[in-house]
């Protein structure tokens, strides 16, 4: 039977079992993966925030304009 | 885990840290209804979600690189060694994942380190993690309804997973150099979070600059009233809550002190210096009260620093709370917090810093100068149960202060908040903060709430 973990029976020695997670030797590629998510995050983060506060700033000023206009 | 004392020293060791852990959370919960109820109307949800959002940022900084940094750095590096080996505390270590302390599969892991490690990593890390978010959280309040969410997210990532945890492993760790070489000491953080987040705090408002209409022409400030005074005062009295599972979690439950002349048991401190929790329970209560009695009195009965009176009386003695007699505590407490109040004014008036929630005074100010007291109550005492060690003195405390206070809270805000500046992403524009930071959602729900009454009346 193929398995993703390292442990073949609960009835082993507990004693004996070290890293009971799955995909044991790929921590760098999980890692790798976490941070990949992390850095979309902050790149998309700026940039709508840039985004945003343009457009809002646009608004106003035209909401102002129209105001005064009237 | 083969023995039933052994495997209940164990559990009960990781059970006590998760407790504490849950705990701490409330000082989150407290800090943003406390925030949140500082804010105006016009800036709540965005107050909200800046703090919020603290969470899930700084918790994974410090998964990637705070864990480890709080370890390898204890030397400096370059001060007592060079950098530590810790391979139970990098983000691709077996013993971060869910482990029963058998061989290990990595060859950077020990058998000893899986023993160790296997069930007391995670709690650790996660107290730890507790401590790095109430670090970023004393940054939010101070500058609040004017900074961009990413701007404060990198600033708080800098204190919350990088310098605070610096800090504490150069001096809030059993072999840190401050501690060696200094005789630091500080049990419950007055420095190494509060002092340190308070200075970074002033740095980055000194960049930030005040809100719009917060100074008047002849430079007098106007009061910016709260939106909701309940939320603050809820608020506080969580952060009192967590306050004592922070305390809790800055002790070590269980460890044999009895060194050459036999096996005695008790709680410690982070240094491995015995003390009780009976102890720092009297004090951190007696320092509670000193400072919501002297908060109260020289701010003639304002309730808003009434509360952060308390806070900042507990911060103040927190430095020795784990030796100091309770009458002690409570002077101490009295000091800070007299102090605190009237320096937040006058810094206020002659540099127009505007700390929304008087955070650098809280915790800046009452966090150092408790750091400093306890070099002169506790002059003299054993920094350590290491042989050689340097003891506790006023000049060593003083430099720790300063170290925490100067060098690594305000220089790299500083530094950090300027370049944020100079690229025009630190602050909000005029513009919208004017408007508020809510004001499209609260347009869009004013025009939501017309268009479904009309959809009601016309059923």
């Amino acid at each position: 039977m193929k398995s993703t973990g390292l442990i073949e029976s609960w009835k082993d020695t507990p004693g004996d079992w070290g890293p009971l997670y799955p995909f044991v030797g790929h921590e760098m590629e999980m890692l790798l993966a976490c941070a990949a998510v992390c850095l979309a995050f902050v790149i998309w983060k700026f940039r709508d925030e840039q985004r945003r506060y343009r457009s809002e700033v646009d608004g106003l000023r035209s909401a102002r304009q129209a105001k005064e206009e009237n | 885990m083969d023995t039933e004392l052994g495997a209940l020293t164990v559990v009960f060791t990781e059970f006590y840290y998760w407790v504490t852990v849950v705990f701490m959370f409330l000082i989150h919960v407290g800090f943003c209804l406390y925030e949140v109820g500082v804010s105006r109307e016009k800036n709540k949800i965005n107050t909200l979600m800046k703090n919020a959002m603290l969470i899930p940022v700084i918790t994974v900084a410090f998964f990637f690189f705070g864990w480890w940094l709080y370890f390898s750095m204890q030397n400096g590096p370059g001060i007592t060694g060079g950098l530590k080996s810790a391979p139970w505390s990098t983000p691709t270590s077996e013993l971060m994942g869910t482990h029963f302390g058998g061989m290990p599969t990595q060859s950077t892991v020990s058998a000893s380190d899986a023993a160790t490690w296997a069930r007391l990593n995670g709690v650790f890390w996660a107290a730890f993690l507790l401590f790095s978010w109430t670090a970023g959280s004393i940054l939010s309040g101070a500058v609040i309804e004017r900074i961009r969410s990413g701007a404060f997210w990198l600033l708080a990532v800098l204190v919350g997973s990088v310098t605070w945890v610096i800090g504490g492993a150069w001096g809030w760790s059993d072999s840190g150099w401050l501690v060696q070489k200094l005789g630091y000491h500080d049990a419950y953080a007055s420095g190494v979070i509060h002092a340190l987040a308070g200075g970074s705090a002033l740095a980055i408002l000194f960049h930030l600059g005040p809100r719009v209409g917060r100074f008047r022409a002849d430079g007098t400030p106007r009061v910016m009233p709260a939106h909701n005074t309940w939320m603050i005062a809820i608020g506080m009295f969580m952060i009192f809550s967590g306050f004592w599972g922070f305390y809790a979690a800055c002790n070590v439950p269980l460890l044999n002190v009895g060194g050459e002349h036999g096996t005695f048991f008790s709680a410690t401190t982070i240094y491995f210096t015995p003390t009780t929790l009976s102890a720092i329970t009297v004090n951190f209560l007696m320092s509670l009260a000193a400072g919501f009695i002297v908060g109260y009195w020289v701010s003639h009965g304002d309730a808003f620093w009434t509360f952060q009176g308390g806070l900042g009386g507990v911060i103040t003695a927190s430095a020795g709370n784990d030796l100091y007699h309770p009458c002690q505590s409570f002077m101490i407490a009295a000091v800070g917090v007299w102090c605190a109040y009237r320096l937040h004014f006058w810094v206020e008036r002659k540099f127009k810093i505007d700390d929304a929630v008087g955070a650098v005074a809280i915790h800046g100010y009452c966090g150092t100068i408790g750091v400093v007291l306890a070099g002169f109550l506790l002059w003299g005492y054993p920094s350590s149960p290491v042989e050689g060690y340097a003891p506790i003195t006023p000049w060593g405390q003083a430099v720790g202060a300063v170290i925490m206070f100067f060098g690594l809270g305000f220089v790299p805000c500083f530094i950090v908040a300027w370049v944020l500046k100079r690229a025009g992403i630190l602050r909000i524009p005029h513009e919208v903060e004017v408007a508020g930071l809510d004001h499209v959602i609260l347009r869009q729900e004013t025009v939501d709430m017309a268009e479904l009454k009309n959809a009601e009346l016309s059923v």
